[in-house]
């Protein structure tokens, strides 16, 4: 290693993330050539993005070794990074809305005369000829509001050559872009190479590493598993070796007659988040499990089932009957319990004790003589609390101060008092710990028994399948795959990312 | 929250607040520690708590209503001109100007839930819209001279006792307040909309509803106070209840509303109210000019407010 190491651009050696009860990178390796096209594989969660903020300075609390050009470094933040000549273009968008094109490229760095007043003509040349370098026409003072998504990211990369990078990091960049804009990415990124700047590329789109990519290396589970050249790693090989997560999870399994279709959606179109020709059922005492990997648009079209956002056409059918939801308050008053994935920002009121917040869905139910029985309140909470077995000492407790777990559990006993009787769960374990976990499959089981409909929504493939009984794939806003009862059995972990990786 | 206990006062330092004032200016001004000058502090603190507890309403769901002040003096200046310029029955000038100040508070929570203004802003516009009318609608002029009947309510004392009629409005007005805070569905949705918007709506609560029925209610509650005020003075001006607004806001925080909302209580905005007043009352008392009193004022009501913001900063942590 250490005579080949002088040849590398960067190595990073043994790296550990650590994030409160988990082990978010365990010893991980990643090396760079100069010039080089290196994409980063794994499963959502698999430990990419978490690399890479370490080696960008957004997150100064790993272990481990980073050797830049020859010497050890250490990242610190991103501003030195940057200096360094490591920059990262983000995932989510970093610019600010009101400002030009040409003061993002330079925010912070404009340059200024003598006095400190900046020099607006030469951030201006400089920024329109950054933007010529990637053969992008979007003008220099536009402000950044104005812009597509897609010039937004070209403005992103502008920015990332502007400190003069050695290494650019690019995490899903083509993930908001149109094929056009792709395009043009590419191209930038041949130029790039030719000037002998390295470039990681994460991407979920197989197809684009297939184009793209001098070396790939894979990460699962927060663990390296393998560098190879693009050459030497087939279609397959890919898929087997980014699957294959580890099951340590119990899955209760019952089997339940298998009601009627509960819910049914035809041809459900949305421009805003590109979902195409969604159709798909999910019937009554059957758990519909929904995979893909990030920006399938999974959560999307459950938000625009519910009535969170609005679709722009198609057909939702419930328990048959055909309905226009066009309101969270419509879906649930037709029966619909949306379970978001958020449960701080979406799911609880933290300042509202844990009685109150399960009340908030079926207040009706406790109104007798024009007041909220509060005695009948406390009873009916502190029952569901019982039986779901959120640890507390009371339901007054404020549920800001309970673990994700508990939280999670409350937001249960919050849709079990509605009136719903189709459950759509949305990452019902993230963020919870083992035993929580079997404890919620075991209430999703029980909402099985009992008649509902359950949907559940989820990133983690073992997941997927321990407790599906129907399973639908999605990918770019697509349904991509299907295993119902016949094809059930053939459903692994290989099959479903095969269909959660094909390309539209 | 306010459901937990019996009666909440918010926090309840409003109320040792209260106590050390009551002590602190009985010691310093023995005139101030009577039983008429416990009415009259009573009295003065109707127009202000009436018009609060219908701005707490805003406030517990993380708005804020800046123009009650200027609803106050149109929805009076309505009353003036239909009872005493126009000569119809009292009944109809009543209805018709709650029904103007029911109007401004409608058009500012549909200008804020439906097309999403700011708060401050949209209520700005209508401060400003409101009492340009006022003047517009009164000349410039006041209008006096109502029926004696009217004037029981600002002025007079339930039959056969020494209690202010205005102080038994207050109190029932309150209490009913209190009841819907807190046993009815609507208070519920309105403390969880404060909380957390986006929870609520994902929890099937008709947001821009319950929004539009606080600015409502809040407007209203402008009406109510209009009509106290109107029947107190004998008067209707086109300039009365210039800065109430601060008034209002200033008795919520220091009964311990949180600014951010879904934080408060019905009777921590009386404590907040008699505050108010007292240190008004206290420093007239202690002969201190109109002017430096509203320093005073300005001061004590940025100390609620950062007392209010360190305890949000201590919750985030």
């Amino acid at each position: 290693m250490s005579k080949k190491s002088k040849e590398y651009l960067l190595e990073m050696n043994d790296i550990t993330v650590r994030f409160p009860g988990v082990l978010a990178l365990d010893k991980v390796h990643f090396d760079m050539y100069p010039g080089e096209v290196h994409a980063l594989l794994g499963e959502n969660g698999a430990g990419k993005s978490t690399i890479m903020k370490a080696l960008a300075g957004v997150n100064r609390h790993y272990e481990g070794e980073i050797i830049w050009k020859g010497e050890p470094i250490k990242a610190e933040s991103i501003v030195e990074q940057n200096e360094r000549g490591i920059s990262i273009i983000f995932q989510e968008m970093n610019l600010l809305p009101n400002l030009t094109v040409a003061e993002n490229i330079f925010f912070g760095r404009h340059p200024t005369d003598s006095m400190g007043m900046v020099l607006w003509d030469k951030m201006n040349n400089d920024a329109r000829e950054l933007l010529d370098s990637i053969g992008t026409n979007i003008r220099e003072d536009a402000l950044i509001k104005d812009l597509t998504v897609g010039a937004m990211q070209m403005v992103e990369i502008a920015k990332a050559l502007s400190f003069e990078s050695d290494l650019v990091i690019m995490d899903e960049p083509t993930s908001a872009l149109t094929n056009k804009e792709t395009e043009n990415l590419f191209e930038v990124i041949e130029k790039l190479k030719q000037r002998d700047v390295g470039i990681v590329y994460i991407s979920h789109r197989l197809e684009e590493i297939d184009l793209l990519a001098d070396r790939i290396t894979i990460l699962r589970d927060g663990k390296y598993i393998l560098t190879e050249k693009k050459e030497n790693l087939s279609r397959e090989d890919l898929i087997s070796n980014m699957v294959g997560r580890e099951i340590d999870d119990f899955y209760p399994r019952v089997e339940v007659e298998v009601g009627d279709i509960a819910l049914k959606v035809e041809n459900l179109n949305q421009e805003l988040n590109g979902l195409k020709d969604i159709s798909f059922f999910a019937r009554a005492g059957e758990t519909t499990g929904f995979y893909g990997l990030m920006g399938a648009g999974r959560t999307e079209l459950m938000r625009a089932i519910y009535g969170a956002d609005h679709y722009d056409s198609g057909d939702v059918y419930i328990w048959g009957e055909k309905t226009n939801i066009k309101s969270c308050e419509d879906g649930k008053n037709k029966g619909i319990a949306f379970l978001t994935e958020d449960r701080k920002t979406q799911g609880l009121i933290l300042d509202f004790s844990i009685s109150e917040n399960i009340s908030i869905t079926n207040i009706d139910a406790l109104i007798s003589n024009f007041k909220i029985n509060l005695k009948e309140e406390k009873e009916r909470n502190q029952e569901l609390v019982s039986k779901l077995q959120v640890k507390t000492p009371s339901i007054q407790q404020k549920t800001l101060n309970l673990s994700g777990g508990n939280q999670q559990k409350v937001v249960i006993c919050k849709w079990l008092n509605s009136d719903s009787n189709i459950f759509i769960f949305d990452e019902p374990t993230r963020g919870i710990d083992v035993g929580a976990k079997t404890e919620i499959y075991s209430i999703i089981n029980s909402l099985k028994e009992e008649g509902n409909a359950v949907i559940v929504v989820t990133s983690e493939l073992p997941e997927l399948l321990g407790v599906s009984d129907h399973i639908y794939v999605m990918s770019n806003g697509r349904i991509s795959g299907e295993f119902d009862n016949d094809t059930l059995a053939t459903a692994n972990q290989k099959s479903v990312m095969r269909y959660a990786t094909k390309e539209y | 929250m306010a459901t937990k206990k019996k009666i909440n006062f918010g926090d309840k330092s409003s109320l040792i607040v209260l106590i050390a004032l009551i002590i602190l200016l009985g010691l310093l001004e023995p005139a101030f520690a009577t039983v008429n000058n416990a009415i009259n502090i009573l009295q003065q603190v109707t127009v202000v708590a009436i018009l609060a507890l219908g701005v707490n309403i805003v406030i517990f769901t993380g708005g804020i209503d800046i123009s009650v002040g200027a609803v106050v003096a149109l929805s009076g200046i309505v009353l003036g001109k239909i009872v005493v310029d126009a000569g119809l029955p009292m009944f109809v000038g009543i209805v018709l100007s709650l029904l103007v100040a029911l109007f401004c508070g409608v058009f500012n929570g549909v200008m804020i839930s439906k097309f999403k203004l700011q708060p401050m802003i949209a209520t700005l516009a209508m401060q400003s819209m409101a009492r340009g009318l006022a003047l517009t609608i009164a000349g410039g002029k006041t209008i006096s001279g109502y029926p004696e009947s009217f004037l029981y309510l600002g002025q007079g004392n339930v039959f056969g006792t020494k209690i202010p009629v205005q102080i038994v409005l207050m109190i029932a007005l309150f209490i009913i307040f209190h009841f819907i805070m807190r046993y009815r569905k609507f208070g519920r949705y309105i403390y969880a909309i404060g909380g957390n918007e986006e929870a609520s709506r994902l929890s099937g609560i008709n947001v821009d509803r319950y929004k539009i029925l606080a600015y409502s209610i809040s407007g209203l509650m402008a009406g109510v106070t209009s009509l106290v005020l109107v029947a107190k003075l004998n008067s209707a001006q086109p300039v009365a209840g210039l800065e109430y607004e601060m008034d209002a806001i200033a008795s919520c925080v220091i009964g311990g509303s949180s600014l951010l909302g879904g934080q408060g209580s019905v009777w921590g905005t009386f404590i907040g109210a008699i505050i108010i007043v007292i240190i008004r009352n206290g420093l007239n008392l202690m002969g201190i000019s109109s002017n430096l009193q509203k320093f005073v004022i300005g001061l004590v009501i940025l100390l609620a407010v950062l007392a209010d913001s360190f305890r949000n900063r201590k919750k985030l942590q």
